[in-house]
């Protein structure tokens, strides 16, 4: 017993002492560290220093480009490499400064390094081919792991190298997920048409294989980034078999176009920025699909068309037996275009779906006054207790009492009074609101301005102030 | 005699499981350590290559809810809101759910976001208490605040997920403030994930010591209590080797509710949180990761350290006290309640690796370890263990837990770097090893009392309060 005590003893202290000596050299190590990294911080902040007003100064054209190349030349290779990459870490470049940075990296050989990085070690069989062997650069880069590759990637995303393309289309194929996203990021940073096709390859990879570890967000975000003129290669998709690539398919165009959109006042898919063979397909195919998630999807680039069918395939969506299909072509027709087609996209007010209810009711906002009108009057004049509750609250959400009240007094003539009633039925309005609703029937009589005695109710609701 | 010879076999038997505890608890943290030094040094590494700009400029990426229960959080919850409301992310919401509070906290938000009251339409897909009312500010169309009777904090996230559109929402506590690019951090695994990820949790640091300016973090320094300081070396040590070795296994089972995005859909179909457990966090990861074994369904869950939130802790003894009782008996509750797991292959490495070492060593542990501070004394002073064993016994564990302490704090020094002063590193490290001294033992009486109250049937939430002064 004792022996064995002794034992125990002798070896738990050993143990106890072993721990002991790691935690004393992992407390030196964080204190060495900490030193080092501090002179590492101070001398990146020196360099900084240093560079940066160069930098900036050939970015923006104040300092001749020759002098700043030179000058950044002139120094160590390490720092220079770190200060550039430095600043590409510290935020995308802007647009207008893309092309001189990109020059600037070219001629340093930050490019040549980087391109020889990405092309590095592959797991893919591309990367075992012979050319790449017989680089040095890239055989010297084959010794990195993926996290030197895809930070090459990025690098020449952030300076949008066209030439790297079919570097970034060979990673795309790369078994590492995280070097797949940056080569497919930076892929639609360039925008080079070509490479699109290599995309909708991947694209395809992804829903056919569960096995593939890129996400399909990935690849999606960057085919959207893509120009709405390299839609068309999408073709095959759209006629594809399987269901779930047509809605990919259709999702995609559909958030190209929504950009474009976005940056063109006036926009419409006419046949200068949207192919025959495209409207022919969602016009005549996809608005009738199987799926009703590429029906549904349809209805947003649908609703952009220029063509005289677009309104009527809309309005059949409207009305499709689906309820996803009717809510997103309640959500398409939300544009000031289809002001004319108030009154159909008001019947969706009384949907079975709440959520085709609230989209409706949002698209009638959205549509300005002719929208309003109509959301008015069906709150007014039905009897649907879920209608009127749910333009109820899209009334106080969007704080639209002013309007209602005011449409009422101008429009309808005399019914703003059961138009706050209705109001005050549907919401629970606040006591002291209530009363001051009521009073407005005897202001209104008073030779007082009714605006004045609306303006004074509704002051008293939320409401938008600029 | 008789007796003496079953003292002697029992003592036996009690120092063989203080024993087996000590290897398996010890090994496992060093196994979590080991791959948390691999797993957070890549990680580091890669967020060179994030783009979060194309994160937050993509049409792909979800928009998220922020969802914040608040129960008499009147010193805190505008800063929180006002936080909320600045991270930076496309087709953010921000909904406040008060559980009804006593104090001012609804007075307080209606005067500072000039809200007013207005009727929505409340669809309960999940049952809960009676909601109140609604209060909004067209100005700031994306901060609804909801008004309820009061039914716990589970029942106000399920308040938020019922009026919730997005598809996902995140848990965000009311002490809390959030990095200005935290939720795109937390949002880019689900984003770069090719399968559904229903759970992503963040890292969270203690704000007591930091100095807070318009709902952030602007300068990050130690807490003066030490009481908090140890806290500080806790959360290191449970986020950045414990979260992040338990997802490099794939075995998460526990994030922290005061900061996780959850899908919305997955969430719905789990029944929401549950208001049987006072851990409504890890209950709805168990219950999640129950649904997708029954359902077949392929889903992951994940955590990540640079996301960062930054919380209020505890800084008397007498509210620790609270929130370490409530949280052992939380975890003993999901633990019974979810026994389905325990031991079940189909639950990969979480049923067979996380499960029961929460068991054995978060639960039953605390109670080995408490009964070890007396019986090892007495079987010494009853001549049954000799000294020396029990001094370099209670040696080792102190100084494996300082290494484990150290480790988190040489992997925080070499990734993420918060703590840049130099005097901060050094208190930081003399805290990894004077906690297991005191510290330690006040924290292993709470969690007894924890599983105390979790076998004496306890259901009530132990509230601590937040004083807003983090400052």
């Amino acid at each position: 017993m004792h022996s064995s005590a002794v034992n125990i003893t002798q070896w738990v202290s050993a143990i106890t002492l072993v721990v002991l000596t790691v935690s004393l050299l992992s407390i030196i190590a964080t204190l060495i560290g900490h030193r080092r990294r501090d002179e590492q911080l101070q001398h990146m902040n020196r360099l900084m220093g240093h560079c940066r007003p160069l930098l900036d100064g050939v970015l923006t054209g104040q300092i001749e480009y020759a002098r700043g190349r030179d000058t950044l030349r002139a120094m160590a290779a390490d720092d220079r490499t770190r200060v550039l990459e430095q600043l590409l870490l510290e935020g995308n470049p802007k647009p207008d400064q893309v092309p001189v940075l990109r020059r600037l990296c070219e001629e340093l050989g930050l490019v040549e390094i980087w391109q020889g990085q990405l092309a590095g070690p592959a797991n893919s069989s591309e990367g075992r081919d012979a050319d790449a062997r017989r680089n040095r650069a890239q055989r010297r880069a084959r010794q990195h792991s993926f996290l030197r590759q895809a930070t090459a990637a990025h690098y020449l995303g952030l300076i949008r190298h066209q030439p790297s393309w079919p570097l970034f289309v060979r990673a795309l194929s790369n078994l590492n997920p995280d070097l797949a996203a940056v080569a497919a990021r930076s892929l639609a940073a360039i925008g080079e048409p070509e490479s699109f096709p290599a995309l909708v390859d991947q694209l395809h990879s992804v829903l056919l294989d569960p096995a593939t570890s890129l996400s399909l967000r990935s690849i999606k975000a960057a085919l959207i980034s893509f120009p709405l003129e390299c839609a068309e290669m999408l073709l095959p998709s759209l006629t594809h078999a399987n269901g779930r690539i047509r809605f990919v398919a259709v999702d995609i165009i559909r958030e190209m176009v929504e950009r474009r959109a976005r940056t063109t006042p006036g926009f419409v898919l006419d046949l200068k920025t949207f192919p025959p063979q495209l409207t022919k397909i969602f016009l005549e195919r996809l608005c009738r699909d199987d799926s009703l998630d590429v029906r549904a999807r349809a209805s947003g680039v649908i609703a952009h068309m220029a063509d005289p069918r677009a309104t009527s395939a809309l309005l059949d969506l409207l009305d499709d037996a689906e309820w996803p299909v009717r809510l997103h072509a309640v959500r398409a027709l939300a544009k000031p275009r289809y002001a004319s087609e108030a009154a159909v996209i008001a019947r969706r007010l009384t949907d079975s779906r709440w959520r085709v209810r609230e989209a409706a009711a949002r698209s009638l906002v959205a549509l300005g006054s002719e929208g309003l009108h109509f959301l008015f009057r069906q709150f007014l004049v039905s009897g649907d207790k879920y209608s009127q509750e749910q333009i109820a609250e899209e009334i106080q959400r969007a704080g639209l009492l002013p309007q209602l009240l005011g449409e009422s007094l101008d429009g309808v003539g005399g019914k703003a009074i059961p138009a706050a009633e209705q109001l005050a039925l549907v919401a629970r309005i606040d006591s002291h609101i209530l009363e001051s609703l009521k009073s407005l029937g005897s202001e209104l009589g008073d030779s007082k301005s009714p605006s004045t005695a609306v303006d004074s109710v509704s002051s008293e609701f939320p409401a938008k102030r600029s | 005699m008789e007796w003496r010879e079953f003292i002697r076999d029992g003592v036996n038997v009690f120092n063989a499981v203080v024993c087996s505890y000590f290897i398996l608890a010890n090994g496992t943290y060093t196994v979590l350590m080991l791959l948390a030094l691999r797993g957070v040094w890549v990680h580091v590494r890669r967020l060179a290559f994030q783009g979060l700009d194309e994160v937050r400029e993509s049409a792909v990426t979800p928009p998220v809810t922020i969802v914040m229960p608040a129960l008499n959080e009147q010193s805190v919850v505008v800063e929180a809101v006002r936080s909320a409301l600045k991270t930076d992310y496309p087709g953010l919401r921000v909904f406040l759910v008060d559980d009804g509070s006593t104090d001012e906290t609804l007075p307080r938000l209606v005067e500072a976001f000039q809200l007013a009251r207005v009727d929505l339409i409340y669809r309960p897909g999940i049952t809960t208490r009676t909601v109140r009312d609604f209060y909004i500010n067209p100005e700031i169309p994306n901060l609804l605040v909801i008004s309820k009777e009061n039914g716990g904090k589970s029942d106000a996230l399920n308040v938020g997920i019922n009026m919730c559109r997005t598809p996902y929402f995140c848990t965000l506590d009311a002490d809390c403030w959030l990095e200005r690019d935290a939720l795109l951090r937390l949002m880019k695994p689900i984003i770069n994930s090719p399968v559904n990820t229903v759970a992503s949790g963040g890292m969270v640091r203690i704000a007591n010591g930091c100095k807070v300016k318009d709902g952030q973090i602007v300068t990050v320094g130690l807490p003066r209590t030490s009481i908090a300081r140890f806290q500080v070396v806790e959360y290191l040590r449970t986020f950045l080797l414990g979260r992040t070795g338990w997802d490099a296994l794939r075995g998460t089972l526990i994030v922290s509710g005061a900061f996780t995005v959850f899908h919305r859909q997955s969430v719905i179909e789990a029944g929401g949180f549950s208001t049987d457990t006072v851990t409504e966090d890890i209950d709805l990861i168990a219950q999640l990761r129950r649904r997708a074994v029954r359902k077949n369904r392929k889903t992951r869950m994940v955590f990540t350290s640079d996301p960062v939130c930054w919380t209020e802790c505890p800084t008397t003894v007498a509210n620790l006290g609270r929130q370490r009782r409530r949280w052992q008996q939380g975890l003993c509750q999901t633990l019974w309640k979810n026994s389905e797991i325990f031991l079940n292959w189909r639950f990969g490495a979480v049923g067979l690796v996380t499960f029961p070492f929460q068991l054995y060593v978060e639960v039953a542990g605390a109670a080995v370890e408490f009964l070890g501070y007396f019986l090892v004394p007495i079987a010494f002073l009853c001549g049954m263990a000799p000294l020396s064993i029990f001094l370099v016994f209670i040696s080792l564990a102190w100084v494996y837990a300082g290494f484990l302490s150290v480790g988190a704090i040489l992997l925080e020094e070499l990734t993420y770097r918060r703590y840049p002063r130099y005097r901060d590193l050094m208190i930081l490290l003399l805290y990894a090893f004077i906690e297991n001294v005191g510290y330690r033992q006040v924290i292993l009486y709470y969690r007894c009392q924890g599983v105390l109250r979790f076998l004496s049937g306890a259901r009530e939430w132990e509230r601590v309060a937040h004083v807003g002064a983090s400052g």
